[in-house]
């Protein structure tokens, strides 16, 4: 337990550092869709997002971390379980 | 390089959720021998790609990339942990942060996710015996480069449109997110042996 909790906080530690110096520039396949002329038609709202201010993004991120966490960590004990 | 909803015909969309389900039933049921108290390892190298993942880095001409991390996994933990870490990661974004659309959940997984952990664990491990730097480094762009180049060739048949330009600017552009991929794959997998020195594999 004391081992996970320091690994999300290092991870969580690491992206407040990361954060301000990410790119808000479009991807490389947002970059192509651009240039030839694709657009998305979403089918599904998501609920959540990155959040725009770094506090947000912070925010948003704890939460994903923490949920990926329990997603990863709920579906290998499922299939050692099965 | 997350697709969105609307980029692929049905077809596309039916075979790579089929390729993606039996592939991720296929990797669990290889990770059933997987050790109790390596489970808290994997669930902490979801949740860092998942934070990685948000961090995007420039690249030329108002371009940018991050990190996918398939092979970065793989490398760490074998390819079916690497399996099951990019389909939680990408179930997350998908569902709940609206990072790629949930038509494409199969392709995406299949491309960020399958591809660099097989591909990406077998070139490293072909190249590890020459040099440890050239196999991660190789190993990691040829990841991003060909998930790149498969979601073009998915897009493009999906849709009429110019598949050479398609193409073109997808692989030019993921030729260079590669080399950033490379270079932290390279620093991680490093920083996280010298940090975890008994890490070991996962069954592989």
């Amino acid at each position: 337990m004391k081992t996970i909790v320091k690994g999300l906080i290092i991870i969580i530690i690491l992206l407040a550092i990361a954060l301000p110096f990410a790119s808000n520039n479009p991807d490389g396949l947002e970059a192509t869709m651009e240039k030839v002329g694709l657009e998305e038609h979403p089918v599904y709202e998501a609920p959540l997002d990155y959040g725009e201010t770094w506090g947000q993004s912070i925010v948003m991120g704890m939460i994903g971390i923490i949920l990926v966490f329990g997603v990863s960590y709920g579906l290998a004990k499922l299939i050692k379980g099965a | 390089m997350h697709i969105p909803d609307g980029l692929l015909s049905m077809p596309v969309i039916v075979v790579t959720y089929a390729i993606m389900i039996a592939v991720v039933a296929y990797s669990a049921k290889k990770l059933k021998n997987l050790p109790e108290n390596k489970i808290p390892l994997l669930g902490l190298f979801a949740a860092g790609i998942f934070a990685a993942q948000m961090v995007n880095f420039p690249i030329i001409g108002g371009v940018s990339g991050h990190l996918l991390g398939a092979t970065l996994v793989a490398i760490l933990l074998g390819p079916y942990a690497a399996v099951l870490i990019m389909t939680a990661v990408l179930i997350i974004q998908t569902l709940l942060f609206g990072d790629g659309g949930i038509t494409a959940l199969g392709a995406n997984i299949l491309n960020m996710g399958i591809l660099g952990a097989f591909l990406g664990y077998t070139v490293y491990t072909k190249l590890k015996g020459i040099n440890e730097i050239v196999a991660i480094g190789v190993a990691s762009w040829l990841s991003v480069f060909l998930a790149a180049v498969l979601a073009a060739i998915e897009i493009g048949i999906s849709k009429s449109l110019p598949f050479g330009k398609v193409l073109t600017l997808m692989a030019s552009y993921h030729a260079i997110i590669g080399i950033g991929e490379a270079i932290l794959t390279i620093i991680i997998v490093q920083a996280v042996r010298a940090k975890l020195p008994e890490i070991g594999g996962v069954p592989a």
